[in-house]
């Protein structure tokens, strides 16, 4: 579970800096096969569309909006690309190469339940705290609803998340003390046979 | 777009971020996959497969087929090899092995492709000029190749290239920030200033626009006839001027003249957001130099006419014409072409200068002997330069003597060839401006029409969910119905369940939107929030509470229950209905031009009649709209309280009815309403039984061009919250 968080793998920086120009070279692709679920075929497909869209090699926030954009055109997917690519971004680099999305995407795709939810708590967990507070929740929940486009009514949005995350913070506060661990978080989800299901109907092939 | 569905995935799996904060459960995905990940062996036995393969290839030089969307390349590995940073020269070329065909495959641009295989081959890197510079640099980044490393024999083509590009795109930003920037004018100050700069934004400014030039042209005109001879002066027998015949209808014209001209300049002055800067620009110059001269001309007469003085000031009245400068592009482009070649004019005047007084010194020495000359002195001679320099030989002063004559042919000779050199850059330097101004202006519609096409696609995109949804309601409550879903396109079929799980977490409904909306505001789906399902139907009846649990036969539940009750509450209510409901707010109502054909229209007025008690409490604060043959275009959705109370009577509530929870109520009423209204009509818009193999694609473009182009009804729409205002 740690092991994103600590080792990454080797890479070939290629920062051949010119006009602004960085080439990154992820390393080879039987290191990769070791350190996901993939298998090689996946991560040649994976690549393939990865490089496609970033033919630099790396991803930059900025990348991530628009790739969200693509599937949610009318919202607003600024919030929510920073929270995800802060949590892809295991080294907190600010940039995301191919080896963390893949490590991540394995995670997501071929990870067991336990491990998604960790990564859910990452996700959630943007201050990286440890603990999540009613302030966290409430960020990912405007994250959420701003996906949705409607930005037109700032009075409603606000009273409509701000229930939305009560309800959210109380079904998981279950001890009222205000914060919740990531084991908390674990238990409680995976009690909740609906979640286990919902994440269930995210399978994604590659 | 291949490398959107590449990301799909991605998208999918982020969602899942969503999950704990769901509302609702989210549906199973759309497809079935046979596979959950892989064994936990089969990493290695590839690994060691990899290495194995990998040894053997490194063993000695090999030809490498690399195959680019179906053109075959084949080269040898240590070619590749030259550039170990580059894609095909390092590791990263793996990722595109395909193991069956043992190549390579890259489903890139294959003309590009083989200038970039050159390079490795070669070593020089060029440039094909017919290439789009755009596409090359990416297809250079692609390979991770540095566009520095261009041969010198393309490299100044690449970067000039380069360079207008960019300075294009730039300049494009730049005018679409301007355009961006402008938002709607807040003060008086400064919506005057934007109909003076730019006349085409109101009636009014164009109104303005037309009669100052009106008057400059009359001022112009009068000025001119001022000076015609009108008839003989009775006393003296001289031919008088008009001016002096009708001077006191003249002065009538020219004060009304410079009383517009005045207030215009005050107005403009009081409208512009700089006032310094605008006092001291071009125009402003202009118009104070032409309406200066008459009020200096009144101060004048009071003192005693001066005469001399007074006519030099009427000259100045002349500079009049100028201000048409502010009407005319091309009078516009002309001094800003002037201005710009001001070196070249600079030395034309210059080398003229010199060669006038050569010529003329020369022609004055020549000419001094003999008697009764014309060329008296140096300056003298000038004219005679000038004159021959030109070619315009008025004859006036002709040399005599042959040294003379000899010079003079000289200096006509040269003075062609002086004159004509910079004419042609001054020519090209205005060609090039005007059409610059040209394309500007053409731009800037493309702009506009650009981006209502854009926001026309995302409006599609969102509508063919919508409709999608609809549709897959319609199979479940249809018993027989044969839906091939193989027909649709597994893309869409992913990316409609994304949608659909993100509405889950939120509680809250796409809705379809109409084109006309988005010209108004920035667009953007509005949303129901509420209700969208299981919880705001189980208020409103118990009995369905437990089936509401399960989110398949929800599906059906809906149906029915929309089947009894919906109908009777639902004609009416044509509101629009906005995402900006709270308890307070009382949004107007909204009347939409609704599509009916008339086998649709005939099931309406049944419904009617079967509720005329709503009918009757409505008939006060809605009007229905009886379908013509307008087309269907829901666009926004308000809400109206005290009507809503009646409906929510209607079903069996057993619930406290506070407030907040009528509120609610009517929210959730409105949406699941709003949402059956669209599947009725819009089952009975197509006329035809809606085909169930029809693919996404087929259908909510024709929709939705439908709806662009033939919307019939005249309905004011008019929202209080929001800022879309239309009135069609």
């Amino acid at each position: 579970m740690d092991e994103y968080s600590s080792s990454v793998c080797c890479s070939e920086y290629d920062f051949t800096v010119s006009n602004n120009l960085k080439f990154y070279r992820p390393c080879s692709l039987d290191e990769l096969v070791t350190l996901t679920n993939f298998n090689k075929k996946e991560i040649q497909v994976i690549y393939q569309g990865f490089k496609q869209e970033c033919p630099s090699g790396i991803v930059n926030e900025e990348t991530f909006k628009n790739i969200f954009g693509h599937f949610f055109p009318f919202g607003d997917t600024k919030q929510y690309a920073h929270l995800i690519f802060s949590t892809f971004d295991l080294r907190s680099s600010g940039i995301v190469t191919f080896e963390d999305f893949l490590i991540g995407l394995s995670t997501l795709c071929r990870g067991t339940i336990e491990d998604r939810l960790k990564w859910i708590f990452k996700l959630y967990d943007n201050r990286k705290t440890g603990r999540l507070t009613k302030d966290d929740f409430h960020v990912i929940v405007c994250a959420v609803h701003s996906l949705l486009g409607n930005a037109s009514n700032r009075h409603t949005d606000y009273t409509i998340t701000q229930e939305h995350t009560t309800i959210v913070f109380q079904k998981f506060d279950q001890k009222n003390q205000g914060y919740i661990t990531i084991e908390d978080f674990v238990s409680i989800c995976l009690q909740d046979s609906s979640i286990v299901q919902s994440i269930e109907a995210l399978r994604i092939t590659v | 777009m291949a490398s959107v569905a590449a990301w799909l995935p991605f998208a999918r799996a982020a969602a899942i971020g969503w999950v704990p904060l769901a509302k609702h459960p989210l549906p199973p995905p759309p497809f079935r996959t046979s596979t959950n990940g892989i064994s936990p062996s089969s990493p290695s036995t590839s690994i060691t497969s990899a290495t194995t393969t990998s040894i053997g290839e490194r063993r000695c030089d090999e030809k490498i087929i690399i195959n680019v969307s179906g053109r075959r390349f084949e080269c040898w590995r240590s070619t590749l090899e030259k550039y170990p940073d580059s894609l095909l020269g390092s590791n990263e070329k793996e990722f595109f092995y395909d193991e069956d065909t043992r190549e390579y495959f890259f489903d890139r641009d294959p003309d590009v492709f083989r200038v970039i295989l050159n390079f490795y081959r070669t070593g020089k890197l060029h440039y094909p000029k017919h290439e789009c510079i755009a596409a090359y640099d990416e297809e250079l980044a692609f390979f991770g190749i540095l566009p520095d490393i261009i041969g010198d024999c393309c490299y100044e083509d690449y970067r000039d290239r380069k360079r207008e590009n960019t300075e294009r795109l730039l300049d494009d930003r730049l005018h679409e920030d301007e355009d961006k920037i402008q938002p709607k004018p807040q003060s008086l100050r400064e919506s005057m200033w934007r109909a003076f700069e730019n006349p085409q934004v109101s009636t009014m400014a164009s109104v303005f626009y037309y009669v100052t030039g009106f008057f400059i042209a009359v001022s112009v005109i009068a000025n001119v006839l001022d000076t015609v001879a009108c008839g003989a002066d009775p006393y003296t027998g001289q031919p008088k001027s008009c001016g002096e015949r009708f001077s006191r209808q003249f002065f009538c014209l020219d004060t009304a003249c410079v009383m517009i001209f005045t207030v215009e300049y005050f107005l403009r002055l009081y409208a512009a957001p700089d006032r310094l800067k605008f006092v001291r620009s071009v125009m402003s110059v202009i118009d104070v130099i032409a309406i200066m001269p008459y009020y200096i001309g009144l101060f004048m007469r009071e003192k005693g006419e001066v005469s001399g003085a007074f006519v030099t000031l009427r000259v100045f009245r002349v500079f009049r014409i100028f201000k048409f400068s502010r009407h005319s592009q091309g009078l516009r482009v002309l001094g800003y072409t002037l201005k710009s070649c001001a070196s070249e004019l600079g030395f034309l005047l210059f080398s003229l200068t010199m060669a006038i007084i050569i010529f003329a010194t020369v022609m004055y020495y020549a000419e001094k002997t003999v008697v009764n000359t014309k060329f008296t002195s140096i300056p003298a001679a000038f004219w005679y330069t000038i004159v021959t320099m030109t070619t315009l030989g008025y004859g006036d002063m002709v040399p005599k003597t042959w040294a003379g004559k000899l010079v003079g042919g000289v200096c006509s000779l040269s003075g062609v060839l002086v004159i004509a050199l910079p004419v042609p850059v001054i020519v090209s330097n205005f060609s090039r401006i005007y059409h610059q101004s040209q394309r500007a202006d053409k731009m800037k519609a493309q702009r506009k029409a650009r981006q209502t096409r854009i926001r026309l696609a995302r409006n599609a995109t969102s509508n063919a969910f919508v409709a999608a949804k609809r549709r897959r309601e319609q199979n479940l409550d249809d018993t027989n119905s044969s839906t091939d879903k193989n027909i649709v396109n597994p893309f869409e079929l992913q990316h409609h369940h994304l949608l659909r799980c993100l509405e889950l977490t939120t509680d809250r409904e796409f809705v379809e939107m109409g084109p006309d909306i988005l010209m108004g505001s920035g667009g953007g789906t509005s949303l129901i929030p509420g209700n969208s399902a299981i919880t705001g139907l189980g208020r409103f009846s118990s009995r369905y509470s437990q089936s509401l649990l399960n989110p398949q036969t929800w599906w059906c539940c809906r149906g029915r229950r929309r089947r009894n009750t919906s109908y009777k509450i639902n004609i009416e209510r044509k509101n629009t209905h906005n995402a900006n409901i709270s308890g307070d707010e009382e949004l107007g109502d909204f009347q939409l031009p609704m599509s009916l054909t008339p086998f649709g229209s005939s099931t309406l007025p049944h419904n009617i009649a079967s509720t005329n008690e709503i009918q009757r409490q409505r008939s006060s604060t809605t009007s229905v709209t009886i379908p013509t043959s307008s087309q269907y275009n829901v666009v926004l959705h308000s809400n109206v309280h005290e009507p809503l109370l009646a409906t929510t009577n209607r079903f069996d509530l057993n619930l406290p009815l506070d407030k907040d929870y009528r509120n609610q109520l009517n929210r959730k009423a409105n949406s699941l309403m709003t949402v059956y209204e669209h599947s009725s009509t819009n089952e009975t818009t197509q006329g035809e039984p809606p085909l169930k193999s029809e693919t996404w694609r087929g259908r909510s473009p024709s929709s939705i061009s439908d709806l662009t182009y033939t919307r019939t009804t005249n309905v004011p729409i008019i929202d209080r919250t929001t800022n879309t205002k239309e009135t069609v």
